[in-house]
């Protein structure tokens, strides 16, 4: 069970940029200019995309199934290079980022995935830890903080299961602790309410909330118009292969 | 909040210990490090031997006194003994004896029987430390014998060259065992960097760059190469003692404890060159990898 309240917080997580209210004079954390993808030699999934997010934004991306919503996520968290197209990550062109540059940049982005991507024979604990263990950081100094992320997500009694044996939700939420362990400045989510039931769905919802209160910027994509009417937040939508804002018609 | 330390459980390593089909690769491990030991140990046997002859042969002086008549024969090879006596105090002075010199020459008359005033050469063997050619020809001619010495020096050239010979082969059987070795880690590293593909996908997704993934394949083949290493070449050891201690080898298997302690040291360092060959390859291999894959993004 996800045990957050509107007025919990947790250890570490201190809102790291001004409240709503400022972001407008904020600069984008992302911003994409007349981006294209082709995959091979096949048509362009992407075409001439164009969007911001601004640092301390909450923004949904939707758009019908196959409408290009995680490739544009994969462009937003470098795991795929564009055909054509600026991309700019944390005020950086992505395209003259070295690898150890682009490794930094990977690490200030939690991303969570459709499919989860648990390491199965690492157990909850062992995969919350991951990106701060990646980062060169000593278990005694990561050890706390994961060990109180786990309980804030409701899995502090399911440290020493292994993914296998964790119901979707479990899995789903071991997944969003992982991508906010190391503190992301941006935090990208695949469809996360896909693969659980409403009630949980909703209680993810406001992880969120309370972590772009916190000041981390948010991108999630879905298709689900029942979330996004949960939350007052920004949305983009994309149609065949271009990028607009507001909601569909 | 209530911090529950005590629930943590060790850290794991990050690439998991037992993967499919991984006992094949052992075997072929254990194997290349078994026939590695025995390479290094046959070059190792090789030098032993040819030391161990040359320095029976450095031991020895074959003197052969020429006479003009065979009545002489027990006479001059008599005094040659004498003469040489007190010229090397410590040698052990031997007279091949008549019969036996003529026994020598046969092969080389033919069948028939030798005439009875054949000038059969005095033979003399000498066997000592610090004997020496041009010393013992001094004092025999002082003594008026005409007399031809051989130290053999031939055939500790040709031994040496042998041995020179064996030594290469051994090593070079090495060297080709080495680069099997790295060649199988290249392959293993590869497919396990197939099978591992989706944890790589997460390391490289949370921000790990190439060296910490690079690193993890590392210690995971150095780990392989180090146990594969120990179970081989101790078993090569041991095989090596029993050849030792049930086959008459003499100084190319394990003469004394002190031969067999400086071949297992020989065998320590070969084995952690064979864990590092492993590691090495692994680390080369997979930054190679990460590097192509992130090319074809």
């Amino acid at each position: 069970m996800v045990g957050l309240t509107s007025s919990e917080s947790v250890k570490g997580y201190r809102p790291t940029v001004p409240q709503q209210a400022q972001m407008s004079s904020l600069p984008d954390l992302v911003n994409f200019e007349r981006v294209a993808l082709r995959y091979g030699r096949g048509p362009e999934v992407l075409t001439d995309a164009t969007l911001d997010l601004p640092q301390g934004s909450f923004t949904f991306l939707t758009g019908p199934s196959g409408a290009g919503k995680s490739t544009l996520l994969k462009l937003c968290y470098l795991s795929l290079i564009p055909s054509r197209g600026l991309i700019r990550m944390f005020g950086r062109d992505s395209a003259l980022l070295s690898n150890p540059e682009r490794q930094a940049i990977k690490r200030r982005i939690g991303v969570v995935l459709q499919d989860f991507h648990l390491i199965e024979h690492l157990s909850v604990y062992e995969n919350v830890a991951l990106p701060l263990r990646v980062s060169g950081q000593s278990r005694a100094a990561y050890n706390d903080d994961v060990v109180e992320l786990l309980q804030w997500v409701g899995l502090g009694h399911r440290m020493q299961a292994y993914p296998p044996t964790l119901s979707g939700g479990e899995k789903q939420r071991c997944a969003i602790a992982r991508a906010v362990i190391a503190k992301p400045d941006l935090l990208i989510a695949d469809e996360p309410t896909g693969n659980v039931d409403p009630a949980i769905g909703r209680r993810l919802l406001r992880l969120f909330s309370e972590m772009n209160r916190m000041g981390t910027t948010i991108l999630i994509a879905t298709h689900d118009t029942h979330l996004i009417d949960e939350l007052d937040a920004r949305v983009l939508r994309i149609e065949g292969g271009r990028v607009f804002t507001g909601k569909p018609q | 909040m209530n911090i529950v330390t005590g629930q943590i459980p060790p850290e794991a390593p990050l690439l998991p210990g037992k993967l499919r089909n991984v006992r094949a690769l052992w075997v072929v491990l254990i194997i290349m490090a078994l026939l590695a030991g025995f390479a290094l140990l046959f070059a190792r046997g090789s030098l032993r031997l040819s030391g161990e002859w040359q320095t029976q042969l450095s031991d020895t002086l074959t003197v052969q006194v020429m006479l003009d008549d065979a009545s002489v024969w027990e006479q001059q090879t008599k005094l040659a003994r004498d003469t040489l006596g007190p010229v090397f105090p410590g040698a052990d002075i031997e007279i091949i004896s008549e019969a036996e010199a003529r026994a020598l020459i046969k092969p080389w008359l033919g069948n028939a029987a030798l005439p009875e005033n054949l000038p059969v050469p005095g033979l003399l063997n000498l066997t000592g430390q610090n004997l020496n050619v041009k010393t013992a020809q001094a004092a025999l001619d002082a003594a008026g014998l005409s007399a031809n010495i051989d130290d053999n020096s031939r055939y500790a050239d040709q031994l040496r060259g042998t041995a020179r010979r064996l030594v290469f082969i051994g090593l070079s059987t090495l060297f080709l065992i080495l680069l099997a070795g790295l060649s199988v880690n290249i392959f293993a590293t590869r497919a396990g960097m197939t099978a591992q593909k989706e944890i790589i996908r997460v390391l490289v997704q949370v921000g790990a760059s190439d060296k910490f993934i690079a690193k993890l394949f590392i210690g995971q083949a150095f780990r392989r190469g180090a146990i594969g290493a120990a179970i081989g070449l101790a078993l090569a050891a041991l095989m090596w003692l029993c050849l030792s201690i049930l086959g008459d080898w003499g100084g190319f298997g394990w003469p004394n404890f002190g031969a067999g302690a400086v071949d297992i040291l020989w065998l320590l360092g070969l084995g952690a060159v064979f864990a590092v060959i492993c590691a090495l390859a692994a680390g080369v291999t997979a930054t190679r990898q990460l590097a192509f894959e992130r090319k074809r993004l």
